[in-house]
């Protein structure tokens, strides 16, 4: 509503030497994977998050999110199977397996309750645990989600990292410097929307530190990157099953190509109590593009305060409260009906 | 040194989005809030500001904020 903009200041961070630290070792089903847990001196404010991220990072992928976010809630980190130190999940096992290995994590920690924040590849997994156990979800959040990716986008990732892991199969698994400049920068393509980059917060930055991280892959990383794309090819990575059971926020940036607007508000629509709204100036990566923005927003919702007016924001939608009964989501983009 | 270490500060605050308390001279990268993404913007803006080339690995191993500022100004030095 023009005239009514909230002003906002982002979440302060907190100092090094009023968090702690704890790493956990965790198994199930025989799989050792681990999380990280953040407490602060503070009394928390809300339940604690527990976070899964997208398919290339680990659980010390969001070191800003972390001091922004650790004052005021217990943070989890995860590295689930087949991320970062954990070992790896075998490609024939799906979302509801990661979902469950998800939960097992709140359990061990014992938690009752937490906030859940699915990103990205993260997404369909926090949806599945949600649906399979609403009452252990106080909040959900999904950031770039989509209930089926489009296929060609999928198909030109999981490629990249299939290439990557051919390449090395003759060799040391060292790459030349072309040969690693050529994956980086097709797989960096593959997740940032190059047509919208002057509209993009820190989008050269972005791009030249994805291009750096993505160089320096290893031929093992490669293939757990490629196994994670072959699971979003999968018939519903994020299933249309309505959530009636828990509150939920998602969003994404506006510019955003790999989970697009609407596929993200498609997936608000199954969630009957949804908040959908879309960041400005920013794309899939909007936790780089616009980390303090996405720090605030992700507080406001978990705090329960309102998201009327921000100024890095659309206006919030509720689109779940519309939706007539029997509603399937297409989850296909644009690009879906060119592919 | 002591502008060096100014605009390093400046560059670290206004273009890598950190907040200027904990960028102290004996703060370590990480306890200062210099992660990859500050590193990157930082690699940019040296090469655009100073022409001072240096890789995000070399600014990455400098052990404190003075070491970092002192390898930027050495770099700067011998550039001209």
């Amino acid at each position: 509503m023009p005239g009514t903009r909230a002003a906002w200041e982002p979440p302060g961070w907190n100092a090094p030497e009023r968090t702690r630290e704890e790493l956990v070792p965790l198994r199930w089903r025989g799989l050792r994977y681990a999380c990280r847990v953040i407490t602060s001196d503070r009394p928390p404010v809300t339940e604690p998050l527990l976070l899964l991220g997208g398919a290339l990072q680990d659980m010390y992928a969001w070191p800003r999110l972390e001091r922004r976010l650790s004052d005021h809630m217990p943070l989890v980190f995860v590295d689930l199977p087949g991320v970062g130190t954990a070992d790896d999940l075998p490609a024939e096992q799906g979302f509801d397996a990661l979902a469950e290995a998800a939960l097992a994590v709140a359990d061990r920690l014992g938690f009752d309750r937490v906030n859940l924040l699915g990103a990205s590849y993260g997404a369909p997994i926090a949806y599945r645990a949600a649906l399979s156990r609403p009452a252990a979800v106080a909040r959900l959040v999904l950031a770039g989600a989509t209930h089926r990716m489009n296929p060609r986008l999928v198909s030109d990732c999981e490629q990249v990292w299939r290439a990557r892991a051919a390449l090395a199969d003759d060799t040391d698994g060292s790459l030349s410097a072309a040969g690693s400049d050529e994956i980086a920068a097709r797989a960096v393509a593959t997740l940032l929307n190059t047509g919208a980059r002057d509209r993009v917060a820190q989008a050269p930055t972005v791009a030249r530190m994805l291009h750096r991280q993505f160089a320096r892959i290893t031929p093992a990383e490669a293939r757990r990157h490629a196994v994670c794309h072959q699971r979003l090819r999968a018939a519903d990575p994020l299933p249309a099953t309505a959530l009636d059971a828990v509150r939920a926020l998602v969003f994404t940036g506006e510019h955003d190509d790999v989970s697009t607007p609407d596929e993200n508000r498609a997936v608000a629509a199954a969630i009957t109590d949804s908040t959908f709204l879309l960041v400005h100036g920013a794309d899939h990566m909007v936790h780089l593009e616009r980390e303090a923005e996405y720090a605030d927003l992700v507080l406001r919702f978990l705090t329960d305060l309102p998201l009327d007016g921000l100024p890095y924001a659309t206006a919030p939608e509720h689109p779940g409260r519309d939706t007539p009964a029997g509603f399937t989501p297409s989850g296909c983009s644009r690009r879906c009906e060119v592919g | 040194m002591k502008h060096v270490l100014e605009e390093l500060k400046g560059i670290l605050t206004t273009q890598a989005g950190l907040p200027p308390a904990p960028i102290t001279a004996d703060a370590t990268l990480a306890d200062a809030g210099i992660d990859s993404m500050a590193v990157t913007v930082l690699s940019m803006q040296l090469e655009d500001r100073m022409g001072v080339f240096l890789t995000e690995d070399e600014l990455s191993r400098a052990p404190t904020v003075t070491a970092l500022a002192d390898l930027i100004a050495s770099r700067a030095a011998g550039s001209r």
